[in-house]
């Protein structure tokens, strides 16, 4: 822990002295009150401390509908000087869907005869908020400068948002993702008690206190968490909502003069909110070019077969069209005229799937769009009949009985594959206006997900090492890393690939490489390769030593940090395949081959076999990830399969010279 | 003729006369794109831009008594990739504060012919702090298409500015032109290589100066280059105005006009001034303690950002704690004035964006502030907290400047300005160090490795200023990360940190030491009960060359210095150490006028019962030519030989 130094206590005298004197101010932006020394334990090593995070949700009925206000409250308490990292603020905000109502900042600078004077932040300014995967998008931010930033300073700030839609009141996260701690965060609610509001609560709640009262028709919940430290970062790590404890809020239903108005609540209201965006999109008859593009994709094809039609159609729209996504109003909602993103040869996750489904219904072939949330979204439709519960859209097509998945959005996938993000994920599959179905999309097994790498290894007369070899991508392994390559220019494909073939030996000189299948992605993507290793065999008096676990994959995923808390994450399960052949030169002889070695639970299959065939000296080698989420209680077993294969990773053979 | 300039393209310059008179408001689209001539060795490549204009146009708006200027962009591009398509099939043109996009227009063509045209209505806006953004998504582009795309902005008058020429694809024209009216003329340069630039008045009215350049190559992607200041560019800025016979843009002019107006102060900000000085105790203090006190103040307690809103009233600064970055600059003048502490004001460029030119004075190459104290013979960044006084960013260094000093004429205070290079630190006053002490039970698996890092100035690879920014836990975190470069296991411990304050003006100075341990099996391999340590590795995983036989671009390194690594490895009881014999290397290279160049020395020797590693690596310049590139990669090579370098530890028989 960092230790505090002298002028660091001087000014915490100073601090505590003048904390004493407390300045009355009404509502918005009260004097600070807190207890110096506490904060100073409570902090630690840390330069602040969130004093409240305060969420207060109030829904009212106006006019005959839900009136919905977020107001929001952060006080940070500055103990010692702050950075640049603390001055700026912004909040996103929706015209549309959520819009920034009120906005206010100040800061609360101590005096040296005690007390505060308030400083109050200039205007906010307003910009676009763009995400790094959109091209636009109509949502803004607006940002301000907290002023005045010092030891001893508190800051408040506080906006409003006016929550226009009730499918869009955002969940409470009570360990806020501050990274310094929170003395306490603190939700209200305030409904009529008329309206009738579920909470659905997600992570680990243990420790969250709450109260609830009804005055004059109104009912006031509350829920708090005190002392709250940051959470950790750890890599490879789940999104915050699979463990963090956090609530959302489903507006059920409003009774205003008797009458029962229901908005959500379960899977059919969400379809049926989510139906209005797909009902009336595609009004307009397949465009000639739609016609004409059709056409010549199945002329191009000499079967008329289902899943070939499904296939040809479904990597058209994958190659051909460019995700450029566009978020303006309800357009990030309803997918575009299939006949416009067919012409404009662009659009996101949306345009993609419904111009496939007009596609395939130009070829006779029926489909569903379906709803989903990728895997960063951890909810079930029926735990969280929301929004919040799916980020993104693809297609589904029945064949014979199963529904088969097809995201037009993916890059290189082959059909039969899911993308990544969506393995294990329930769809929200749309039959018509009244009827949907739900069903998983399954987890594609390891085994399909293969990288082999073969090597045949010599030793020339001047005792250097060269090899042949060749490495071979499929499934996911094979999508990943053609979508690594696609994004690469020239220049930096070749270092890409050249890393691949070298592994962790930067030393090794690729002398050739040739790349096989790059554009057809239902066959393995192939490096075939020729390598100099220089220095790699070590010879000491006769003895040569060289170990034939050249590349080493995989040899860093054990788990050091055993009071990590929150599951290790991988995208996709792996079979990862080694044959390493080494050529014995003729005037060498074997002294030493290592000992085989092999491990097997629920987790990881491993085993690494040498044989000695002829003049070669062989190894087997195969690894497989059988679970894509590794849990905290099962990280000593995943830990015991990787500490014995580092340790097979680290045998060298011994030969001599006659 | 030293090659120092670029080997990848090959200039050609041409006077074409007519096509390059352009009419800024009526440019338009034409026939004449579809009718270019595409070779077959064009179609072959995946991006190629048949031709790129930047045509310049200063004058009278008309009708008005605005002066402007207008900058035409307008190329076709030959589009025969994916990566093609995805890098062009966004258009982003920023729009500052003082320009306005007065037409973006894109076609797509193929075969001769315009297949889809768009413009105004499909123009979107995104509004970001630093500027706003008018953005097209281009429809329907596939492969084998030409993109032609017209770029035309209004913006107030400047003096000067930058063309950007070269790209990350090649482009067989490019054209330049400067429209102004005939009593005008702009110096033009470019650079790496001068182009000769024709200069015609049409008409006794307009005066056109242009260039063409041909088969511009794409930019080679190279280690140890700083490619935005290598690529081909054209600098402008305005030099004479022959009907008021004046001479415009001398270093001079610039120089004394930028610090009257940065000494401009009011009578209320002076007392102010006067005030802090006294309340900080600034006054008791001298030499580097008082400039180590002032940053530590500043730097301590303002947000500085060019971005932010200009206050010109330093109370109000000092009120609200963040500034912009002419404000800082605004009170460090004032401070010093108060103090009567000898200074001067520079403005330069980052060298990894452009190399300074001191024979073209433009205002693009002077983008950042620094400050000289001739007193102590020492620079300072105002606004950079990664440094205190005696320090400034490493690409600054090696780099022309210009320097301005306050002289007072009357009750007035004026600059005399001088162009000077900003000294590179000699080498070996950036020393990178590492002791290594490697112990081995035989009866663990895990060997433990102790390591004592110090780095002096530059070579303490920026981690001084992590322990204030992010505090110590954090930098701990970062420092692990660091060393472990990628390999997980192991128990690593950060045992000592020293001299890691920015703020302390006591350590300032000295080298950052940081004493760490890390009990592992990374390094060691085995052959039945025989360890083999891979002790070469321990230096760090190090850059190497060995593919790269051609140099295309000269070679930058960002600043002088030595790497120092001592390993030992101690051997332990009844046990040998093999293998460590034949490691010494010496490569020393210097220049024809004797001047040292690079090196290495490597010795690998048994002291005791310690097999020991001394390694001495140097890079005396931040520049090295093409022709030195040889013996440059013949040291990154030998320093990467050393990553191979094991050891066995056997048992005594």
């Amino acid at each position: 822990m960092d230790m505090p130094n002298n002028s660091f206590k001087r000014h915490w005298l100073f601090i505590h002295t003048i904390i004493c004197i407390f300045l009355v101010f009404p509502a918005f932006c009260q004097a600070p009150e807190f207890d110096a020394n506490e904060m100073i334990k409570f902090a630690g090593d840390k330069k602040s401390v969130v004093l409240e995070d305060f969420d207060e949700l109030e829904i009212s009925i106006e006019k005959g509908k839900p009136k919905i206000i977020n107001r929001r409250t952060e006080k940070i308490l500055y103990l010692r000087e702050a950075n640049s990292f603390s001055a700026e603020r912004t909040i996103p905000y929706s015209e549309r869907f959520f819009d920034l109502v009120d906005l206010q900042a100040c800061t609360w600078v101590p005096q040296a005869k005690g007390g505060f004077q308030k400083v109050k932040a200039p205007e906010a300014s307003r910009y676009s908020n763009i995400s790094e995967d959109l091209f636009y998008d109509d949502m803004m931010q607006a940002k301000l400068m907290l002023p005045a930033l010092q030891q001893g300073a508190v800051t408040e700030f506080s906006y409003t948002y006016d929550i226009k839609d009730p499918r869009f009141i955002f969940p409470f996260y009570f360990k806020s993702g501050y990274r310094i701690p929170v003395l306490k965060t603190h939700l209200r609610l305030i409904y009529p008690n008329n309206v009738e509001l579920s909470k659905r609560f997600f992570g680990d709640t243990t420790g969250i206190k709450s109260s609830r009262k009804e005055e004059k028709g109104k009912i006031i919940e509350e829920f708090w968490l005190n002392k709250i430290q940051p959470e950790k970062d750890y890599e490879h790590s789940p999104t915050r909502a699979y463990f963090s404890p956090h609530v959302f809020f489903i507006l059920k239903s409003y009774t205003v003069k008797g009458e029962t108005t229901k908005l959500l609540g379960d899977v059919e209201d969400l379809y049926k909110q989510n139906y209005a965006f797909i009902k009336d999109f595609n009004a307009d008859p397949p465009s000639p070019e739609m016609k004409t593009v059709v056409d010549s994709l199945l002329a191009e094809l000499n079967t008329r077969d289902t899943a070939s039609v499904v296939k040809k159609l479904f990597y058209w729209v994958q190659d051909h069209i460019k995700y450029i996504a566009i978020e303006d109003g309800l357009g990030g909602y309803i997918p575009r005229p299939p006949n416009a993103v067919l012409h404009k040869r662009y659009g996101d996750c949306k345009d993609k799937a419904a111009l496939l489904q007009a596609m395939l219904k130009q070829a006779g072939i029926a489909s569903s769009l379906c709803w989903i949330g990728s895997r960063d979204i951890p909810y079930t439709f029926a735990e969280l009949p929301l929004m919040a519960s799916m980020n993104h859209m693809i297609l589904a097509w029945k064949n014979g009985t199963k529904w088969e998945f097809l995201d037009a959005t993916a890059q290189q996938l082959p059909m039969g594959f899911p993308s990544t993000a969506i393995q294990g994920k329930q769809a929200l599959i749309a039959i018509d206006e009244q009827r949907y179905e739900v069903d998983e999309v399954p987890f594609v097994d390891y085994k399909k997900n293969y990288l082999k790498d073969s090597l045949f290894v010599e030793i020339t007369p001047e005792s250097k090492v060269k090899a042949k070899g060749s490495i071979t991508y499929g499934g996911f392994v094979r999508v990943r890393l053609n979508n690594a390559l696609n994004a690469k220019n020239e220049k930096e494909q070749e270092d890409f690939i050249q890393g691949l073939i070298k592994g962790s030996n930067h030393q090794f000189k690729v002398t050739n490489y040739v790349l096989e299948n790059l554009d057809d992605r239902e066959k393995p993507l192939r490096i075939v390769f020729e390598l100099e290793m220089p220095d790699y065999i070590k010879k000491i008096d006769a003895e040569y030593f060289l170990n034939l676990n050249i590349r080493k994959q995989y040899s860093n995923e054990r788990i050091d940090d055993l009071e990590r808390n929150v599951p290790l994450t991988y995208l996709f399960n792996i079979q990862n395949q080694v044959y390493t052949s080494l050529k014995i030169p003729e005037n060498f002889s074997v002294k030493r081959i290592p000992e085989n070695k092999s491990f097997s639970n629920e987790l990881i299959d491993f085993n690494q076999r040498y044989r000695l065939e002829n003049d070669k000296v062989i190894l087997n080698g195969e690894l497989g990830i059988k679970q894509m989420v590794i849990k905290p209680s099962e990280f000593n077993g995943w830990n015991d399969g990787f500490k014995l294969l580092n340790k097979a990773f680290k045998e060298n053979l011994t030969l001599i010279a006659q | 003729m030293k090659k120092q300039t670029i080997l990848i393209f090959l200039l050609a310059i041409i006077f074409q006369g007519k096509s390059q008179f352009f009419e800024p408001f009526s440019y338009q689209l034409t026939d004449s794109t579809l009718k270019i001539a595409m070779s077959d060795q064009d179609r072959l490549e995946k991006e190629i831009a048949l031709f790129e204009r930047n045509f310049i146009w200063i004058g009278q708006i008309p009708n008005s008594e605005f002066v402007a200027k207008m900058t035409i962009r307008h190329d076709a591009i030959y589009l025969n990739s994916d990566a093609a398509l995805e890098s062009h099939n966004r258009i982003y043109v920023p729009v500052g504060e003082n320009d306005s996009l007065h037409r973006l227009e894109v076609r797509i063509i193929e075969n001769g012919k315009v297949i889809r045209t768009q413009g105004k209505a499909d123009i979107r806006e995104i509004k970001e702090e630093e500027s706003t953004f008018k953005i097209i998504a281009v429809e329907g582009l596939k492969k084998g298409q030409i993109l032609e795309t017209l770029i035309v902005r209004m913006s107030s008058y400047s003096e000067g500015g930058t063309i950007q020429l070269q790209r990350s694809y090649p482009v067989k024209r490019s054209e330049v032109c400067i429209n102004g009216p005939s009593n005008i003329r702009f110096a033009i340069k470019v650079y790496p290589k001068p182009v000769e630039v024709a200069d015609t008045v049409v008409g006794d009215e307009k005066r056109f100066q242009h260039f063409t350049i041909l088969d511009l190559k794409a930019i080679v992607e190279e280690d140890y280059l700083f490619e935005a200041a290598r690529k081909v560019r054209a600098e402008y800025t305005l030099e004479r105005n022959f009907a008021q016979g004046k001479k415009f843009n001398q270093w001079a002019d610039k120089g004394r006009n930028t610090l009257e107006n940065l000494m401009k102060s009011s009578s209320a900000e002076k007392k102010f001034i006067k005030k802090l000085v006294k309340q900080e105790n600034w006054a008791e203090l001298s030499g580097l303690a008082q400039l180590f006190a002032i940053e530590n103040k500043l730097k301590g307690e303002f947000n500085v950002s060019k971005s932010y809103q200009h206050v010109a009233d330093v109370e109000k600064n000092f009120k609200m704690r963040y500034v912009d970055e002419y404000s800082m600059l605004r009170i460090y003048t004032m401070i010093f004035q108060e103090l009567k502490i000898e200074w001067e004001l520079i403005f330069t460029v980052w060298k990894g964006k452009k190399f300074f030119d001191p024979d073209f004075p433009t205002n693009t190459y002077l983008e950042d502030p620094l400050f000289y104290f001739p007193t102590y013979k020492i620079y300072t960044d105002p606004v950079d907290k990664s440094f205190r006084p005696g320090d400034i960013g490493a690409l600054y260094r090696d780099q022309y400047a210009m320097f301005v000093r306050p002289i007072l004429i009357g009750e007035e205070y004026s600059g005399v300005t001088k162009i000077a290079k900003i000294p590179s630190l000699p080498m070996d006053s950036v020393v990178r160090e590492h002791n290594i002490l490697v112990t081995w039970n035989p009866d663990e698996e895990e060997v433990n490795i102790k390591t004592r890092f110090s780095g002096n100035r530059y070579a303490n690879d920026g981690q001084k200023v992590l322990f204030e920014l992010i505090g110590e836990e954090k930098t701990k975190e970062v420092i692990e990360e660091n060393v472990r470069h990628g390999k997980k296991g192991g128990t690593f411990t950060v045992k000592q940190i020293q001299n890691a304050k920015v703020s302390d003006v006591e350590t300032y100075g000295r080298p950052l030491i940081i004493d760490y341990d890390w009990k592992t099996t990374e390094y060691t391999e085995n052959t039945g009960d025989r360890m083999i340590i891979r002790f070469g590795e321990l230096i760090g995983p190090q850059v190497q060359m060995y593919d790269k036989e051609t140099r295309f671009n000269p070679i930058d390194v960002a600043f002088p210095h030595i790497a120092i690594h001592e390993v030992r490895i101690r051997v332990p009881e009844g046990h040998t150490a093999k293998g460590y014999e034949g490691l010494n290397r010496d490569l020393a290279f210097k220049s024809e006028s004797g001047e040292d160049l690079c090196g290495i020395k490597v010795e690998v020797f048994l002291e005791g019962n310690e097999v020991v590693m001394k390694i001495r690596e140097f890079y005396a310049k931040t520049e090295y030519s093409i022709s030195d590139y040889p013996v440059f990669r013949q040291v990154i090579n030998a320093a990467a030989d050393i990553n191979k370098f094991t050891l066995l530890l056997q048992k005594n028989k």
